[in-house]
């Protein structure tokens, strides 16, 4: 570095700490970035690849420059933003484009390889037991011997060879079981050398009077093996070898002559497809608009409410003179506090229908049990109390630091001006409030909107229904349709077109609901 | 594997660029630098090692293939086992084996994400009616070339499980079905009642109160519709077509036919008629625990949960079969589970001799059971425990079982369906006829019947 004028630069410039601390840091960066660089040029990932050195490069150009200082504060920021917001973002919406589900899983190599897997066994094989030799020319020689101690012993073929005539021959041997450790000058393999042979054993076959037989374990060769499905890669079609038919890639797929689509599949990138198909199959679209309104009033009630009970709360600890004030706001700030995992299932426990202590209290009571978590309309009112019951902490925290900040002499103003207690707050207190909260509102609902952990905790979505063409919850909320798409039906890609359409509605309501807010600013923001 | 990279690469470039950032600032000795400097630190630190672990295991990986370890996942109760015989498989092959312990149920995901990348097992433990999804998935191979020597050691019914279009998926080494838990104290007899009639008597003549007569998962707020096949197969019914040599085939859903609801009927007859309570698994095994309930209709794996309530709460138990119903015997499902070979493995003649030289011994059989009691598939294994009491009537009782569907078709929301349809009937708010035919026709919706 030169050294700069300015006084400022000029204390960077001087190699102190403050310098060598970045030095240290971006030395540990950039040897990170050049071995990540390494293995992905290994993988062969050269986007990545190209995305990783412009960013290091950039950082670089970043921490040592002396004009890009307000920079260095946000960096940091940018590359979350990249990594944890853009990259998801973006790979979902590759997803959604696809036809990734559970049977399109993997890529065309690993399909057809799987399909190549396929053996089809005669009805009547000859199992041999196999021990492996190596013949002075470095070459493998095969034993086999089968269950009446008969003997073949030669030089194995690749499997791609043609079938020659029987190429091992029958050998005298003292005890069949335990076969000697040196047969014409070629020496017995141990198991340990024969991992090292691995792939040339799986490559080979040897022709015995019953057919071709080839290695199953290290110990053990069959005969009567046939490859059911060959793949052509000149053509690039698939060989039925058992069916004697062709099956050609179709849309991710191998589709037969005969009809047959043969699975496992492979991805493929389809296009819109999906969102045609969310937006317009009735079999997804059916429950769609149920669910979608029943979200609705989930988010808003349980909003609603929370604020209600929040800011009620608020205001009683606000105005009224209680001893041990802090001990209610600790009390009160527990059900915040408590991670959702262990509340919500306590909760659970709390309302099972048969030996929950709510409804065993309530019959003893009322002799009235209530259906909490098994009849549809109980299980909403459940999901909405436990997450108002979660939720209603933080509204009062919010509130209560809100009334702090509004200046005592409007309220007492208010007063003078004759206004009772009802009026201030409606007139006053109210909208000054909302002033400072209605953006946490916003959060709140878009959280509540997307609210997976209590509903998947509580109810899990049920109780079912059984009126749609998919099964789909009476507490269902948007996100754990998706859930239950991706898990119970393996449909990925649709789950990621539903996330992307989810992620439109929140971003769109929580666009319109912050200009609504900015329009409550410049009423009462100036006061 | 390679996703994970870039969120590594992000937070370790990410901490350290905030650290660079406070180490510009003018108060550099403050409380501040000096956190962001120690998270710094941990955080590099943490990442290399296991980027360090990575890079290793990717260089023999490309340098020498063969002495990879191979890598199996298995469950918290049968890792042990598999650990065990594994100082002998690396001596014979000069291949150590890496036991991955998994939550069982997260193993069936894990495998059909992570298999396709490379960074999956080599070998693994699961679920036979996983077969359908895992092959699907293209993420296991077929073992049909499992030597007929070896697959004669296993009972017939353990490899039908895993066979699918023609092909097996996984070597068994455990099955599992349900029969009925009974309470002989409350009963005050060890005698079994024969028919569901004489079981009805039994309940009349000795319980009292809240006391429960069959305490059957599947109801409250938990569909399973697993627990109620025994009804719904005594009288014929089925989920989709079933036929003991091939298989499942997935036409249509069986649950509205007449057989079906017939069985269903049977059973909101005793739902009806207070004998059968609203109660899911956790009620279930509460009750039996308490004393409170005279059978408790569930599997092997209840085991220790039954001895465990029976020591305190001071009672005897026994296992019977499920008795018959109007002279018709029910059909519990039963299930398997196995050992599958991915489809990308890239030993495949190290995991082969693995499984089927080494797992497929009785020893390790024997082991496999004792991990985790249930019904051995090994008939060496079956005949050493069949003194068992518990195990033989359970063997008796899935004897008469059929396979759990392990096609594809059979999907969670092919389940989610059934249980719900089950559940409306246990809850008394829908009759059988009305709710397994909404059932069947939206099962006949996802499955494009």
């Amino acid at each position: 570095m030169t050294a700069p004028s300015s006084a400022r630069s000029g204390r960077f410039g001087s190699l102190g700490p403050g310098f060598w601390f970045r030095f240290g840091s971006m030395a540990i960066i950039d040897a990170m970035a050049l071995w990540a660089m390494y293995s992905l040029i290994d993988q062969e990932q050269w986007l990545v690849m190209a995305a990783l050195a412009v960013g290091a490069i950039g950082l670089n150009f970043i921490y040592f420059s002396s004009k890009t200082i307000p920079l260095r504060y946000i960096a940091p920021g940018l590359v979350f933003l990249a990594v944890f917001i853009i990259y998801p973002i973006g790979y979902t919406i590759y997803l959604s484009m696809t036809n990734f589900d559970q049977a399109n899983n993997v890529n065309k190599e690993q399909a057809t390889a799987s399909l190549e897997s396929i053996k089809v066994i005669s009805d009547d094989p000859a199992e041999f037991a196999l021990t492996v030799y190596e013949a002075p020319d470095g070459e493998l020689r095969f034993l086999l011997v089968d269950d009446d101690g008969a003997t073949c012993f030669g030089e194995p073929r690749l499997k791609t060879d043609p079938p020659s005539d029987t190429t091992c021959e029958s050998i005298p041997l003292d005890d069949p079981a335990n076969p000697p450790d040196e047969i014409d000058g070629s020496t017995k393999l141990r198991l340990i050398d024969l991992v090292a042979v691995e792939g040339e054993l799986l490559a080979s076959a040897i022709d015995t009077p019953v057919g071709e037989a080839v290695v199953v374990t290290a110990s053990t060769a069959q005969s009567g093996q046939i490859q059911r499905y060959t793949y052509d890669a000149a053509r690039d079609v698939l060989v039925d070898n058992i069916e004697e038919t062709e099956c050609v890639p179709t849309d991710g797929n191998y589709v037969c002559a005969d009809g047959r689509t043969l699975t496992p599949g492979w991805r493929i990138f389809i296009g819109a497809d999906n969102y045609v198909d969310a937006l317009t199959d009735q079999r997804v679209g059916g429950p769609l608009l149920r669910v979608f309104t029943w979200n609705v009033i989930f988010a808003v009630s349980v909003v609603f409410l929370q604020l209600a009970l929040g800011l009620g709360l608020a205001l009683t600890l606000h105005n009224v003179q209680l001893r041990g004030i802090k001990f209610y706001r600790s009390i009160l700030i527990l059900p915040y506090a408590i991670p959702a995992f262990i509340s919500v299932l306590i909760w659970r426990g709390l309302m099972d229908t048969n030996f929950g202590p709510i409804n065993n209290d309530l019959l003893a009571w009322t002799g009235y049990a209530v259906p909490w978590l098994t009849n549809g309309f109980w299980a909403k009112v459940s999901v909405i109390l436990v997450t108002v019951w979660q939720g209603f902490p933080y509204m009062m925290l919010i509130s209560m630091g809100a009334l702090q900040s509004i200046p005592t002499s409007l309220i007492e103003a208010a007063k003078v001006d004759g206004a009772n207690g009802w009026q201030t707050f409606r007139k006053v207190t109210f909208p000054m409030l909302m002033v400072i909260i209605a953006p946490l509102l916003i959060a709140s609902f878009a959280f509540n909107f997307n609210n997976f952990i209590n509903i998947f905790l509580l109810t899990n979505g049920g109780p079912q229904l059984l009126t749609y063409d998919v099964p789909v919850g009476e507490t269902d909320l948007l996100i754990t349709f998706t859930f239950s798409l991706s898990q119970n039906a393996g449909r990925f890609a649709l789950a990621a077109t539903f996330a992307i359409l989810i992620f439109i509605i929140v971003a769109l309501i929580s666009a319109f609901s912050f200009r609504f807010t900015k329009r409550l600013e410049r009423l009462y923001g100036n006061l | 594997m390679r996703s994970r990279y870039r969120i590594l690469v992000g937070l370790v470039l990410a901490f350290a660029l905030i650290a660079a950032a406070c180490g510009d600032d003018d108060s550099a000795g403050d409380t501040t630098t000096t956190a962001a400097a120690t998270e710094d630190t941990t955080t590099t630190t943490e990442a290399m090692e296991e980027t360090t672990t990575t890079a290793a295991a990717e260089t023999t990986t490309t340098e020498a293939a063969a002495s990879d370890a191979l890598v199996v996942w298995a469950d918290e109760s049968r890792s042990p086992a598999i650990i065990a015989i594994a100082p002998a498989f690396e001596e014979a092959t000069g291949v150590a084996i890496e036991v991955v312990q998994k939550d069982f149920g997260a193993i069936r995901d894990e495998a059909i994400q992570l298999i396709p990348t490379g960074e999956g097992p080599d070998v693994f433990i699961g679920a036979h009616d996983w077969t359908g999804p895992l092959s699907d998935a293209g993420v296991v191979a077929p073992m049909n070339d499992l030597p007929a020597g070896t697959a004669g050691d296993f009972f017939d019914p353990s490899l039908t499980a895993f066979t699918l279009g023609g092909s097996l998926y996984a070597l068994p080494f455990q099955m599992e079905g349900i029969a009925m838990w009974m309470n002989t104290t409350l009963a005050a007899t060890t005698d079994a009642p024969a028919t569901f009639e004489d079981l009805t008597t039994l309940c009349d003549s000795v319980l009292s109160g809240d006391q429960a007569c069959i305490a059957l998962p599947g109801g409250a707020d938990a569909a399973d519709a697993y627990h109620m096949f025994p009804f719904q197969s005594a009288f014929g019914g089925s989920i989709f077509t079933f036929d003991p040599a091939a298989g499942y085939t997935a036409d249509t859903a069986g649950i509205d036919e007449a057989e079906s609801i017939a069985g269903v009927d049977f059973m909101a007859g005793l739902v009806e008629a207070g004998y059968i309570p609203s109660y899911n698994y956790g009620n279930a095994q509460e009750a039996f625990q308490q004393g409170d309930a005279l059978f408790w209709m569930t599997g092997p794996w209840a085991r220790g949960d039954a001895e465990t309530g029976a020591a305190n709460s001071g009672f005897e138990f026994q296992v019977i079969s499920i008795p018959t119903m109007e002279g018709n015997t029910p059909r519990p499902f039963f299930g398997a589970q196995g050992i599958y070979l991915s489809s990308q493995t890239t030993q495949e003649l190290v995991a082969k001799t693995f499984i089927y030289d080494y797992l497929a011994t009785p020893e390790v059989q024997q082991a496999l059971y004792e991990a985790d009691p249930r019904l051995p598939a090994n008939k060496t294994v079956a005949e050493v425990v069949s003194s068992d009491p518990i195990v033989a009537a359970f063997t008796q009782s899935i004897a008469n079982g059929q396979p759990m569907p392990n096609i594809p078709q059979m999907t969670g929301d092919v389940w989610d369906s059934w249980g719900a349809a089950m559940l409306q009937v246990r809850n008394g708010e829908s009759d059988p006829t009305t709710a397994l035919t909404a059932a069947g026709e939206q099962i006949n919706g996802l499955i494009g019947a």
